[in-house]
């Protein structure tokens, strides 16, 4: 262990007297500051419009006239979705998901106005984040910095040396792998620390206990992608006759697993699981509403019975004998069914993506870089499950505004000359504005066991199978 | 033979011995065809969802005339969409481009236009961000890649393994025998691209035309690019390991990180709030009107139209005539912004196309989308088209609103087709 230290410590004032490595920390230090600005920069804004808007829509719906019912209900909600704290230090999907939704009575609209859809397409060789530099550019770092680290010391013939005195392989490789791995995470931890900082002095409001937790998931993910990327390094070192040979495989390796791969994986996952189009996605659930129930069909068996049911119930025969509205009755029915069927679709929908979405997950196990892509947008909250629960929480405030609005309509309407009454707006003005319900990292970790998984392998995999291959690498 | 031949065919020998020469073009050549597959399949997809349009538009029509038969046809007219169709062009296969996140069969109702022009395509968000592995992506991103791989020690790894300096001592030129090992690996490259883009034409069915040729001239402007980047390197005469780190950071720099930071760039120099701006106005405007007395709509509606100012809109009641003249007020009402959203697009893709002048990966994409009608600028011409559509309909059924006709006594087969621009 004394001797691990030992060659670490070495190897720290080898790193330290490297030109050309302090020269690529310090570009790389800036690439990262620069990029850690930008997203808090661009995160503030862009939440500060929405909030803006969010504001706004709420303001219009308290200064709201009396109105009918079911006016309101079409005049219905405007929903922006707000991006998580975190955001700015990995923006995940963000860029490619819609920001506003209009919630409205019979419908689920799409969520719209996406950053991708107002892009040229330069969006397409990626964006720069915190994230992006760490988990593309830190292993090109590692890379550089540990190639060398055992194959030149076969090279000039000092590996013998050491192993004569007494020093096994294992030690040596362990010890360029501290020695690596230490100096990697003395210079970009902090600075992800830095970009943390940033975000609690820029936006106070986004303080919790959530955020320490997330944020120091974050830097524990990172440990463990500089830990591997190390490794492989020095492993790949300790493999090969020269350190040119290293750097080319290592170089190799980083082209296949972080640009070819990744690509590969997802186009692969949609070939797999095809989804549908949205056209045919909405005649899908046109059709299953026709066999259960269109309450816009005059004809349409459902309604007919669900009238006969109601008529029985409170022994009438005319719905206008009915102690309540039937129209706002029968609205809350036709709600009902197409809010149920829409929600399992779309429940249908979602599983094809995170199935689509699985190949790359599987493949995580034997990639890390898909592994911590997928580790940090998870811990980050800008991944789909994420997304798919403000779809969700969006979707379930529009129903209960809905059915809310047409219990009034029910009771508070009278149903001889409906269309021409109002109700006051005081009443309106009871309603809860719509606000994300943020979720906690637990929540996250649950609905992405195989990614939790796949972190857990690679720490295993990191101490048990170093030591195995250090014993293998000989000393010519 | 010259001994300039001699040594080409020698150097041309070991090029084709080495292991590495054979795995990176096989790798390249595998993806490369996978990518032409990749775009087919995605944009055969798409033209089956367009195809698809004209039968539901149908199809929905026969419900709603059957469900609407007994009332004036305004009621009708809510419900029915009328679909537009973006279609691909015969290159967009080889160069997707923003044609998966952009929505390519958008429909409108008579209703307000602008709450209807964003509406998405249902996609996976992760593959969108993963992004598309077609053909221009395997020409901007991995040809450098395999030029750099096969290049980088082409004059270091000789002076490392001593080979030459017995070079240097012989009377031929350095300077023409280093050309001459480029040449050797510049050929093959250039023929392995050569050979994906005529197998995209056959597998595509392009036709040989101009935007072929320009595709052809600006991928061998594009390579003979990174050449002469390795050759700067290369003429440094740094060590191999030198060589390498620093190729691959000119490459990270020039396809990543470059046109990441653009991108945010123009994100902060073009901020587009007005889109969200113009759904919470065109909401507003559209829903504020039922509360007011009905001259403030029908007025201006009627200075635009006055052929129809002669109907009488009663006061007291809902009346379809005055339903739809809201419309036209709301988007009205929302038109400045919306104008301003129009204009601010423009700009970011004008924005892009100059700093794609100076960065040649960014350079080759936007001529590739832009060939391939697949960029932001088709986008926002189809968006126009969509809107000018919406506004053929509304004034195709504005007479047969205010005269109440019912859904029966109306000529369907008149309604007019959309047909981009």
């Amino acid at each position: 262990m004394e001797k691990i230290l030992i060659i670490a410590k070495n190897e720290w004032k080898i790193l330290a007297r490297n030109k050309i490595a302090v020269f690529l920390i310090m570009v790389f230090s800036g690439i990262l500051l620069l990029a850690a600005y930008v997203g808090l920069d661009l995160t503030s804004k862009q939440n500060e419009v929405r909030q803006k808007y969010q504001l706004e829509v709420q303001d219009q719906w308290m200064s709201q006239p009396d109105r009918h019912p079911h006016r309101v209900a079409h005049y219905g909600y405007l929903a922006f979705r707000e991006k998580s704290a975190l955001s700015f230090f990995d923006f995940g999907i963000e860029s490619f998901v819609g920001n506003s939704v209009f919630l409205e009575a019979h419908r689920q609209n799409t969520v719209n106005l996406s950053e991708a859809g107002f892009s040229n397409g330069m969006l397409r060789f990626g964006e720069l984040s915190m994230a992006m530099v760490l988990q593309l550019l830190t292993p090109l770092f590692i890379f550089f910095i540990g190639f060398s680290t055992v194959a030149s010391l076969r090279e000039n013939g000092i590996l013998k040396i050491m192993l004569t005195q007494g020093i096994s392989m294992k030690t040596i490789v362990w010890g360029k792998i501290v020695g690596v791995f230490s100096f990697t995470a003395a210079v970009f931890l902090p600075l992800i620390l830095i970009g943390f900082i940033g975000e609690l002095l820029w936006n106070s409001q986004s303080v919790s206990t959530d955020i320490f937790i997330r944020g120091g998931t974050i830097l524990l993910l990172y440990a463990v992608y500089f830990g591997i990327c190390s490794s492989t390094a020095v492993l790949v070192s300790a493999h090969s006759k020269k350190a040119g040979h290293a750097l080319i495989s290592l170089i190799l390796i980083w082209m296949f697993s972080a640009v070819i791969m990744p690509k590969m994986a997802q186009t692969i996952g949609t070939k797999l699981y095809p989804s549908i189009s949205k056209l045919e996605f909405e005649r899908e659930i046109e059709a299953d509403l026709s066999q259960e129930g269109d309450s816009h069909n005059p004809d349409d068996p459902h309604y007919a019975a669900f009238k006969a049911a109601t008529l029985a119930e409170y022994g009438v025969d005319s719905v206008h004998k009915l102690p309540f509205n039937y129209s706002g009755y029968v609205m809350a029915e036709g709600e009902r069914i197409s809010a149920s069927l829409f929600n399992r679709h779309f429940d249908r929908l979602i599983h094809t993506y995170q199935n689509q979405n699985s190949f790359a997950e599987i493949l995580s196990f034997i990639n890390p870089y898909l592994m911590i892509r997928n580790a940090s947008i998870l811990v980050a909250g800008t991944d789909l499950e994420h997304y798919v629960d403000f779809q969700k929480q969006a979707e379930a405030y529009r129903y209960q505004q809905t059915q809310w609005l047409n219990h009034i309509h029910t009771y508070e309407i009278k149903a001889q000359n409906d269309k021409a009454q109002r109700v006051q707006n005081d009443l309106f003005k009871e309603y809860d504005t719509f606000s994300y319900q943020s979720r906690s990292i637990s929540w996250a970790a649950e609905n992405k066991a195989l990614t939790v998984a796949s972190l857990i392998f690679w720490i295993s995999l990191l101490l048990g199978t170093t030591s195995f291959l250090a014993n293998k690498s000989s000393a010519i | 033979m010259t001994p300039f031949k001699k040594t080409f065919t020698l150097e041309g020998k070991q090029f084709v011995r080495s292991r590495i020469t054979w795995l990176g073009f096989a790798i390249v050549f595998i993806i490369g065809v996978y990518a032409i597959f990749h775009g087919k399949i995605l944009i055969a997809e798409q033209q089956k969802v367009i195809n698809q349009v004209d039968a539901v538009q149908e199809d929905q029509l026969r419900t709603h005339i059957i469900h609407n038969a007994d009332q004036e046809v305004g009621a009708l007219l809510y419900y029915q969409f009328f679909y537009t169709k973006n279609e691909p062009s015969k290159w967009a296969a080889f160069s997707v481009g923003q044609r998966d996140i952009n929505a390519y069969t958008l429909k409108v109702r008579m209703l307000a236009v602008e709450g209807q022009l964003y509406d998405t395509e249902l996609s996976n968000p992760n593959t969108l961000l993963s992004g598309n592995l077609d053909l221009s992506f395997v020409i901007i991103f991995l040809f450098p890649l395999l030029i750099i791989s096969l290049c980088f020690n082409i004059l270091s790894g000789e002076q490392e393994s001593g080979i030459w300096a017995l070079v240097a001592s012989q009377p031929v030129s350095e300077m023409k025998v280093l050309l001459m090992k480029f040449l050797v690996r510049f050929l093959p490259i250039f023929i392995l691209m050569g050979l994906l883009l005529t197998l995209s034409v056959l597998i595509l069915n392009l036709p040989i035309d101009q935007p072929l040729f320009l595709i052809f001239t600006l991928s061998t402007a594009y390579i003979i690019f990174w050449f002469l980047v390795v050759y700067i390197i290369v003429l440094f005469r740094q060590h191999s390991n030198f060589n390498a780190v620093t190729l691959l950071s000119v490459w990270l720099l020039l396809v990543v990180l470059i046109p990441a930071f653009a991108n945010v760039l123009v994100s902060s120099l073009v901020p587009i709030p007005e889109a969200l701006a113009t759904a919470v106005v065109q909401r507003e405007a559209y829903h504020e009107k039922w509360d007011m007395p009905k001259n403030i709509v029908m007025d201006p509606f009627f200075t635009s139209y006055p052929q129809y100012s002669h109907y009488p809109i009663p006061e007291d009641r809902f009346s379809y005539g005055w339903y739809y003249a809201m419309m036209f007020a709301a988007d009205k009402e929302a038109n400045n912004s919306s104008a301003v959203l129009f204009d601010k697009l423009a700009k970011r893709q004008e924005l892009g196309i100059k700093i794609g002048f100076f960065v040649p990966s960014l350079f080759l994409q936007n001529q590739f989308n832009r060939i391939a009608k697949t960029d932001l600028e088709d986008h926002v011409n189809y968006l126009r088209s969509v809107k000018a559509y919406h506004r053929e309909i509304s004034e195709f059924f504005y007479p047969y609103v205010f005269e109440a006709v019912l859904p029966a006594e109306l000529d369907w087969d008149l309604v007019p087709k959309y047909s981009r621009n």
